[in-house]
């Protein structure tokens, strides 16, 4: 039996086709239909090349489909609102961090908020909520730490209060424990599942990772430019 | 342990890092984003190196646009001054349609008047416009252009019209109409100089003052003086105590009946010598004097009785020809002894050589000086300015410590100079003698300038400065010359003159040679010599708003116009003068050219930061795409290198402006170093004056504020559209 919190999709894809055209055109995806709900983690796996990423980041708005439908929260992502989804509802988790090293932690975590023009001076909500973030990924005594002399686990820890930042509705993955050792993605997996449970959030992982694959609600694999759903057993 | 130490220090310093960011409002995300790529920092070297050398280029242009322009701005500042000083803001000068008028020539054919022509004041104060009498004078020359006559058939009066016009004229804060005249004279000056000032070699100490006589002759334009041009004052050259000294000197004179090949010095007579000696210690009270350069014999009735001075002696065949008591370190030049001076109780005179053991007794003719330059405080004896009969007969009380020891009593005024007085040329009412020099009068709270005029001496005369660099001095006597044509032949006129001021020209051509002298002496010598072609008359119509001439000038065009005279009167702006329009053209032209160069130097300089943002781009390739990941938008993108652009722009310019404040600050000290290296003055005194303007033209700072901010607003958009167009898929996906 579901919870209760599982009743609104949060994003549909229907008929999404992407062709690339250069050097040579490929086909990557031929018709890919998608339903996330909310509070609901989704796994996309497939093999390398088969264009995984490209789909997480059409359902990221940042990149287009040649043809097909986005709608996250009931609406249609156009050109026009997609940078604005991208901030309120949107967050990114990539494989390999992708921390803007000129920033502390704190800052980093905080730039999300930033680029969405809220208040982010020490008083704020904004910061009274990284600070919570950073403490809830185990970071608290790092605030001010720069990035780079951060270890690969605490990188994406970084990462993943960042990516919940802005409060946004779906976080999708990009392989976030592919450049980790195994026992630290175990607690990246915890943690990311944990966050998306207790929040309410849809995750989109695309991984090769079965553990983590298996730790979602659904799982798809990408293949010949569809998806196809599996059940979890299977894996 | 250890490593919690390390932590703590880390966070420490990482903290002390987010102290320096600058915490912007939310609205400023993409400033903020721009101040934190420019922040130079190790990793990125080559970025902070180019960004470093692009803002440096950027201030050293500014640096140079604002100190040239600040300089050429004050300049011609400067010299529009002086040129208003002299003449006007507007001038309105009668054009050849005027002279050939029958109103103008008509005068020189009518018994009316006198059969000389008139100068525009005259034409203002006739009665009658047209004096023609057809009964009494010859009759009309068949060549002359028809009288110009108004409907109801009386003369078309230029002149009173023109008056009349320009007094219509409104809204012209502190508009004041006055006519000029220009004519021609020959200048004389007698400069009687005393002859201890004038030659070391001469130095006949022993004798009375003696005095030495040179004149100088020049032609010269003869300018009418305004006494309401207060513009003037700021042309003045100030009163120094040589001209003091002088004016009290040559009051023994009398200059204007000096022959010029006599040797022989004209000598005024006692009485007149007394009533100047009065007139001038009405006006001055003398603080202190000073010994001339060349020494100065000391009065033997100064010296206390057994005392020693230090002295430097001049030894001629073995005998001491000179001695000086030298105040400090100074060294006499025709000394070539050195020795002691004894005073004895009688008070006479002993000298002991430091090579020859043996006392010498002076005889009391042996001159005893005391070293040149040497000031001390005096007070005038009132007595002896009641019997005075020439200027050294004047005493003086005095106080002096040389070499420790104190001198008190009454010395004469002879050889001695005037080092500070006190002496006033404000006056709240006239004085009832004029001073020697020009003096202004605030009577009913309206100032006044005046040129003095003195029965003894004659009419008082402003000369330029080149007179003074020449030796002139104020209180110099001697005469203006001029034709003057009789029935019979042609005669010298002379009219005496002193010196009674000196003016700075600035850059009029003529100026050099403008002699300044009461109206009614130009009247006197123009009608004297009823040409046109040696002389000029014109209104100088002053008023307060420089800037607003070209309006003022279109006004009275245009009431002129109405009036229907505009033919025959030519209107000009200061910057139309034909004698410095040129000069003032080439300025403008000048700094016209100089900022386009400097745009094009602006434009150079900002081209650096094309480069620098194009490779900031590059390296920041994944955090724009990283940024664009998290909702911001290519317009934010843009707008970060936007600013980057402008940031460095502004602090290039912020920078440059710095250091031009410091040039113009030190330029004098500048200048001088120039001029050290070169060997030569490096600004031509003639142009630029003693001093170069060091005054920042807000002109040029608006100037350089905007060229920088647009052209490094226009440098930063090919970068900032190259990061906009980025996708961040495509960067993402190969990281």
């Amino acid at each position: 039996m579901p919870p209760s919190y599982l009743s609104s999709v949060v994003l549909r894809a229907t008929q999404l086709i992407k062709t690339f055209y250069s050097p040579v055109k490929v086909p990557i995806l031929r018709g890919v239909d998608l339903q996330v709900m909310k509070g609901e983690s989704v796994a996309i796996m497939g093999r390398s090349g088969e264009g995984k990423s490209t789909l997480l980041q059409i359902l990221g708005t940042l990149e287009k489909p040649c043809s097909g439908k986005l709608e996250i929260l009931d609406k249609e992502v156009t050109s026009v609102n997609q940078n604005a989804m991208r901030n309120r509802h949107l967050a990114f988790i990539f494989q390999s961090f992708h921390l803007l090293e000129d920033y502390s932690v704190i800052d980093n975590v905080l730039m999300p908020a930033r680029i969405g023009r809220r208040a982010v001076g020490k008083g704020s909500l904004a910061y009274k909520q990284a600070c919570e973030l950073l403490d809830y990924v185990g970071l608290s005594k790092r605030f001010h730490f720069d990035t780079k002399r951060l270890s690969g686990g605490e990188k994406q820890r970084v990462a993943i209060a960042r990516a919940l930042c802005n409060d946004p509705d779906i976080i999708l993955g990009d392989e976030p424990s592919g450049n980790l050792d195994k026992q630290t993605s175990l607690i990246i997996h915890d943690l990311l599942l944990e966050f998306v449970k207790e929040r309410g959030k849809a995750l989109i992982v695309v991984t090769h990772d079965h553990t983590l694959a298996n730790l979602c609600d659904k799982q798809y694999m990408l293949q010949n430019g569809h998806l196809v759903s599996i059940p979890s057993m299977s894996i | 342990m250890s490593r919690v130490r390390l932590t703590h220090s880390c966070e420490v310093q990482c903290a002390s890092f987010s102290f320096i960011s600058i915490e912007l409002g939310p609205n400023m995300f993409e400033l903020s984003v721009a101040l934190k790529y420019l922040l130079p920092r190790w990793r990125q070297l080559s970025v902070s190196i180019i960004s470093l050398i692009s803002i440096l280029v950027i201030s050293l242009v500014v640096w140079l646009i604002v100190v040239f322009l600040s300089v050429t701005h004050g300049l011609e500042k400067i010299w529009t001054q002086k040129l208003i000083a002299l003449t006007a803001p507007i001038r309105i000068t009668p054009t050849e349609n005027y002279y050939r008028s029958y109103y103008y020539l008509v005068d020189g054919i009518s018994a009316g008047s006198d059969f000389t022509h008139k100068t525009i004041r005259e034409k203002l104060q006739a009665e009658a416009s047209d004096p023609y009498n057809p009964e009494e004078d010859e009759e009309i020359p068949a060549l002359w252009l028809s009288a110009d006559r108004n409907q109801d058939g009386s003369l078309n009066d230029p002149v009173k019209k023109a008056y009349m016009a320009l007094e219509n004229i409104h809204r012209v804060p502190g508009l004041r109409v006055k006519d000029y005249e220009l004519t021609a004279g020959n200048l004389q000056l007698h400069l009687i100089r005393n002859a201890a000032q004038v030659n070391p070699q001469i130095v006949s100490l022993n004798k009375a003052t003696e005095h030495v006589h040179s004149s100088l002759t020049q032609v010269a334009w003869l300018g009418s003086f305004d006494p309401h041009q207060l513009n003037l004052m700021q042309a003045l050259l100030p009163i120094d105590a040589k001209d003091l000294t002088n004016v009290l000197e040559v009051s023994d004179f009398d200059p204007k009946n000096q022959g010029e090949q006599s040797d022989e010095l004209a000598l005024a007579d006692a009485q007149t010598v007394q009533s100047r000696l009065r007139s001038f210690f009405d006006k001055v009270a003398i603080r202190s004097l000073k010994t001339p350069s060349n020494g100065w014999l000391m009065p033997r009735h100064l010296f206390s009785a057994n005392q020693t001075y230090a002295v430097q002696v001049e030894m001629v065949n073995g005998k001491p020809a000179h001695l000086w008591i030298t105040a400090g370190s100074s060294k006499m030049p025709a000394a070539n002894a050195q020795g002691t001076l004894r005073i004895d109780e009688n008070t006479n005179a002993h000298l002991k050589l430091d090579k020859d053991p043996a006392e010498i007794r002076l005889s009391p003719s042996t001159p005893i000086l005391l070293s040149g330059d040497i000031t001390f405080p005096a007070q005038l004896m009132a007595s002896s300015l009641e019997k005075a009969a020439k200027s050294s007969d004047l005493l003086f009380e005095i106080e002096l410590i040389v070499q420790g020891k104190t001198w008190k009593g009454s010395v004469p005024f002879q050889n001695l100079k005037i080092d500070e007085a006190d002496f006033s040329s404000v006056y709240s009412t006239p004085p009832t003698v004029s001073p020697d020099w020009l003096f202004a009068t605030t009577e009913q709270k309206k100032k006044t300038l005046n040129l003095p005029s003195i029965p003894s001496k004659g009419e008082g005369v402003l000369l330029p400065k080149s007179f003074k660099e020449a030796g002139v001095l104020i209180g110099d006597g001697g005469h203006l010359s001029y034709m003057s044509p009789t029935a019979s032949s042609v005669q010298e006129q002379l009219i005496p003159i002193f010196v009674a001021g000196f003016y700075d020209p600035g850059i009029i051509p003529i100026g050099g040679k403008l002699i300044l002298i009461n109206q009614e002496t130009t009247s006197l010598i123009r009608s004297a010599q009823n040409e046109q072609v040696l002389s000029s008359n014109g209104i100088n119509v002053n008023f307060k708003k420089l800037h607003e001439a070209p309006q003022v000038k279109a006004a009275i065009q245009k009431t002129f116009e109405e009036a229907g005279i505009a033919p025959y009167w030519k209107i000009e702006t200061f910057r139309e003068f034909e004698f410095t329009r040129d000069l003032i053209q080439q300025l403008g032209t000048e700094r016209t050219l100089w900022s386009l160069i400097a745009t094009v130097i602006i434009i150079v300089a900002c081209s650096n930061i094309i480069s620098m943002l194009i490779i900031l781009v590059n390296d920041k390739k994944v955090e724009i795409g990283i940024l664009r990941s998290m909702g911001a938008s290519s317009w934010s993108i843009a707008s970060i290198f936007g600013f980057c652009g402008v940031v460095m722009g502004i602090t290039g310019s912020l920078l440059g402006v710095a250091i031009a404040w410091v040039t113009l600050h030190y330029l004098q000290t500048l200048v001088n170093l120039i001029s050290q290296f070169q060997g030569y003055e490096a600004f031509n005194p003639v142009f630029f004056g003693n001093s170069l303007p060091n005054q920042m033209s807000m002109e040029a700072l608006l100037f350089v504020f905007i060229t920088t901010i647009v052209i490094s607003l226009l440098a930063g958009i090919v970068p900032a559209v190259k990061a906009s167009m980025l996708r961040p898929s495509a960067i993402l996906r190969s990281e």
